[in-house]
């Protein structure tokens, strides 16, 4: 066996996503013999809201950041789920599990009275929607180990701010920040493959063992898309903050709405070809009272590649899919994989397939997850026809999972949104009884009823969180 | 089809076969189908054996029989079963060597790298003790020493989980038992022929008395003949005997060991290996061979002359191919246990197989009439996991390093699956596991093996390059002295299985909760 010391990963890029990238890996490779260099190309951060899901608590906790010092410090706004107002139906899908606490067929239960009782919502024995529909929230406490996943929430983050924050969190863990722009040296190895040969900076070259291409297409143009995000910011009323963001129907597609600081964001994803900038201008500023509209391109999703010695995720643009699944969960599977297979010599195809296996099988759930999401206008038939949809359709049973990129409960809360009900029922309740199902929920119920009852209003929330920095 | 129950319809279930996998999917449908809106018939020949052997398991057969409101004490008197902690692999490697595949972890993390990292650089430095040595259930096997694991997850004693050994006769009848106090009917008869409508779903079987069975739904527990979906509906079998060449083996029931060892013991030899499985009332043996490599009469001798305890009766011949049906769900008939697949006893995933099967089964089942939907989603996943599991068997004769016959020749330069390729290559270039989440044996497993038969990886992956070799040396020799004062303070297996005997009469529970995991905690 031949030993090789310290690994020299070189991280490229700029914006919220390559610091968050260079925090996570130089935390989560904390115990490896890891040099981490970050190159960043020194750009104006827009004042745009990153949305984040409910990984943030696992993100914070492995780059050694509280938690509320994020929310403190960015004035982050707290997401509990996504509220949709669509045509002809609206529904809340939130992130965090149904019940409290874990019972595998809590929600086949709720289903199965749901049959007989057409008034029950699955949403009723969720106490993240209900706090979401109140208005309230609160943090669980440390000691309340049963109420961490009834309650998870996502973050509306300000770019400018936590990108910051993640900077001098990734500073303190290690990473050594060059600053310029910087240029790609490539070479072509033995095996005619074309390899990066390292950074270079100011007439110098950094040469490392791996190398993240945090916001660039690996030596290919970016094709050019027809897509584009509109975006404006507005200020409202503390009272009307609420923890949730909204999706909502309109004439020309779907606006959705975020809520950091005082601040409340429209974001409205088009393709030019079908609808002009002035028609999506003009749906912003309706909705939003803003002239100060911001248009940016969007790409389709790129997800990560392993070629050679560069790992490179395409995440400088925006497009809609994030809006269901944020980077932060393709940075982490990104950091997870790298610091479990600790890379012995990074160079290899073996390490690269695995990489790209994964990354690919991830690709499938949120796709599927986002197919889904788009249906949710569309008539029953064809949702349907959807793997996930119509599995759960006909037995109540979601695909087995390989990564949980998106919980059991966000499927279950969009398929019953959409008016999907299980044709057949659990046979693992065969022996539980219409009444005895209605006498746990009443007591669930009443439990998440008293919960909830004690949560200060978010406003209130906010404002304590805000003034107690 | 249906018939009528109180004025309504219910939907008839028809199994095949009686042997395990009929008794087991009997039990699991009595439990969970309602009998006012299903019938459940199983058609059993007495005439027709049962492959019969001993039975070694591993740690989720307790998820099956909690599943079924089974008191595990009772079970463990009623099939004569043993506590199992992991299975033994003699000569396997080199000749002589021997290695244990736990239920178990081998160390823990240090310094938030993974333990194996740890070890082969103190191997590196001639520093470390062998793998097994920091595995507590290893050494509660070797030790002859067993004890429930503990639920504190911070604890070492969690760092374990438990199997049985035992007989699957007696299981077979005492889930019987329980299948007919459900209300499934039993039917003595042998079929003659099996009739289908004209869209290919099966209709009815039809009994050498005359009698014919209707059914809107069968299950094919008809074990290797596969009479329905292999015979009837012509489901193609994917062949993997070039993989995995036994295609043979002897069984004989010896009787019980002296001292009954909480393990398996699964040794080679020139063309194969052989098993013994201690039980509480008898041992039961066997010899795997491939037929191409060793002739029956050969193996017959061999058998005989390995066996430590004198038998005087000849053993049982089986024969069998190893692979599965592309299908298991086909029509309206699902086949379970060995009429889906075969995959040879090594790992000791056949009743495994089976279980996961009814469990998907029971998740899916049609209640209104079979469609593509929960028969597409069954067949993908339980593909999947065969596919797991004969990847895994594969990896121990791929590793061997024996020279001393043609077989175990022909298994080291054999081409292999791609997907045991890449992850033998991984851990080779990077000693890392791709771990999944679908299917059996992760990480600890691959590694026991892995390392147990001498497959190291080719870099030192530097992991550890910021621990000093002497603070490696002192965590893993910590480690390892805090398994011995484990392993020393713990009750003998045999007090173990007297307990257990004892609370049986008393039916008092008092069995740690079942986990979901083969190795005691979620990996």
């Amino acid at each position: 066996m031949t030993t090789k010391q310290d690994l020299h990963i070189a991280l490229i890029g700029s914006g919220f996503d390559f610091y968050a990238q260079c925090a996570l890996l130089a935390a989560e490779l904390q115990p490896f013999s890891v040099r981490i260099s970050a190159f960043e190309s020194v750009r104006e951060q827009p004042d745009k809201v990153e949305i984040v899901g409910p990984e943030i608590a696992p993100f914070c906790q492995q780059i050694e950041l509280a938690l509320k010092t994020l929310m403190q410090q960015t004035k982050a706004g707290v997401s509990l789920g996504m509220q949709y107002q669509l045509t002809e139906k609206s529904f809340f899908v939130p992130y965090a599990d149904y019940g409290l606490g874990p019972n595998e067929e809590f929600v086949q239960g709720v289903v199965k009275l749901a049959k007989q009782h057409q008034d029950l919502s699955i949403n009723q024995f969720n106490l993240a929607a209900r706090a979401a529909s109140n208005a309230r929230f609160a943090v669980p406490p440390a000691n309340r180990t049963e109420l961490k996943n009834s309650l998870k929430f996502g973050l509306n983050l300000p770019t400018k701010s936590a990108t910051t924050l993640l900077k001098q969190q990734a500073e303190k863990l290690g990473v050594n920040f060059f600053q310029g722009e910087a240029a790609l040296s490539y070479c072509t190895s033995n095996d005619s493959q074309k390899q990066l040969d390292g950074v270079l900076l100011d007439g110098q070259l950094h040469s490392a063992d791996l190398y993240l291409l945090c916001n660039q297409v690996n030596g290919k143009k970016e094709s050019k898309s027809t897509w584009c995000v509109a975006s404006a910011c507005t200020t409202i009323e503390t009272s009307a903050m609420r923890p949730y963001r909204q999706c909502i129907a309109t004439e020309l597609g779907w606006l959705y709405q975020s809520l950091y600081g005082d601040q409340l964001c429209y974001q409205f994803y088009f393709d030019k070809s079908s609808v002009s900038e002035i028609d999506a201008a003009q749906l912003i500023k309706q909705h939003s009272g803003s002239d100060n509209i911001r248009f940016d391109s969007c790409s389709q999703t790129q997800f990560p590649h392993w070629q050679n010695n560069v790992i490179s995720f395409n995440v400088r643009q925006q497009n809609e899919q994030q809006q269901c699944v944020s980077n932060l969960v393709w940075l982490m599977q990104i950091s997870d994989f790298l610091s479990s297979h600790f890379p012995a010599s990074p160079n290899t195809l073996s390490l690269a397939a695995c990489f790209n296996q994964h990354m690919q099988n991830i690709a499938r759930e949120i796709e599927q997850y986002y197919a889904l999401h788009k249906l949710a206008e569309v008539n029953s038939s064809k949702i349907r026809s959807h793997a996930v949809a119509g599995l759960y359709a006909r037995c109540g049973r979601l695909p087995q999972s390989d990564y949980d990129v998106v919980s059991s409960s966000r499927w279950h809360a969009l398929l019953a949104g959409l008016g999907i009900q299980p044709e057949l029922d659990s046979l693992y309740l065969q022996h539980v009884s219409l009444e005895q199902l209605i006498q746990k929920l009443q007591h669930l119920d009443k439990i998440m009823q008293g919960i909830v009852a004690g949560m200060p209003d978010y406003a209130a929330f906010y404002q304590q969180l805000t003034h107690s920095q | 089809m249906s018939e009528k129950m109180g004025g309504m319809q219910r939907f008839k279930v028809v199994i095949v076969g009686g042997g395990s996998a009929g008794w087991m999917t009997a039990a699991a449908m009595g439990r969970f189908l309602d009998p006012q809106r299903f019938s459940i018939q199983l058609v059993e020949s007495a005439q027709i054996g049962t492959v019969g052997v001993g039975e070694a398991t591993i740690p989720h057969i307790r998820q099956f029989n909690q599943m079924l409101g089974i008191d595990e004490n009772q079970f463990m008197q009623a099939t004569g079963a043993t506590y199992k902690l992991g299975i033994q692999f003699n000569g396997w490697g080199s000749e002589n060597s021997s290695y244990i595949h736990p239920f178990g972890f081998s160390g823990e993390d240090i310094a938030g790298v993974g333990f194996h990292h740890a070890w082969l650089k103190a191997k590196k430095a001639g520093q470390a003790r062998d793998f097994q040595q920091y595995s507590i259930a290893c050494q509660m096997a070797l030790a002859g020493k067993f004890q429930y694991q503990s639920e504190d997850e911070t604890s070492l004693l969690s760092h374990y989980s438990y199997a049985f050994h035992l007989d699957a006769t007696q299981y077979g009848l005492f889930l019987k038992q329980l299948a007919q106090q459900a209300g499934v009917e039993r039917i003595e008869d042998k079929i003659t022929s099996v009739h289908q409508h004209s869209s290919g779903d099966i209709k009815s079987l039809v009994l050498q008395d005359g009698q014919e069975i209707n059914g809107d739904f069968f299950i094919d527990c008809s074990g290797f003949r596969s009479l329905l979906v292999g015979e009837s509906l012509q489901q193609p079998f994917d062949n993997w005997q070039h993989w995995l060449p036994c295609d043979s083996a002897l069984a004989l029931a010896t009787k019980k060991m002296d001292t009954i060892v909480p393990y398996t013991q699964a040794s080679a030899h020139t063309a194969g290996w052989r098993w013994r499985i201690p039980l509480q009332h008898r041992t039961g043996n066997g010899w795997v061979y491939a037929s191409d490599f060793m002739s029956d009469s050969s193996a017959q001798q061999q058998f005989s002359e390995h066996l430590e305890i004198h038998a005087d009766k000849a053993p049982k011949k089986i024969s069998f191919v190893t692979g599965k049906r592309t299908n298991s769900w086909v029509k309206n008939c699902v086949a379970i246990g060995l009429s889906a697949g075969f995959l040879e006893p090594l790992e000791s995933t056949s009743l495994y197989l089976t279980q996961i099967a009814i469990q998907r089964l029971i998740e899916l089942f049609p209640q209104n009439g079979v469609t593509d939907v929960e028969r597409d989603y069954f067949n993908r996943t339980l593909n999947n996991e065969y596919l797991k599991v004969r990847d895994f068997l594969i990896l121990h004769y791929k590793l061997n390093q024996r020279q001393d016959s043609d077989f175990w020749r022909y298994c080291a330069d054999m081409s292999i699956p791609d997907s045991l390729q890449q992850q033998m290559d991984l851990f080779k270039q990077h000693a890392c596991v791709d771990n999944y989440r679908q299917g059996l044996f992760m990480q600890p497993s691959w590694l026991a093996v892995y390392l147990g038969q001498g497959f190291y990886p080719l870099t030192d992956n530097s992991a550890l390059g910021k621990l000093s070799s002497d603070s490696i040396n002192q965590q893993l020799e910590r480690y390892y002295q805090s398994v011995q004062n484990a392993v020393a303070k713990m009750p003998a297996h045999q007090h173990a299985l007297d307990a257990t005997a004892q609370r049986s009469e008393q039916s008092t529970a008092h069995y740690p909760a079942v986990g979901q995991s083969l190795y005691g905690r979620l990996c």
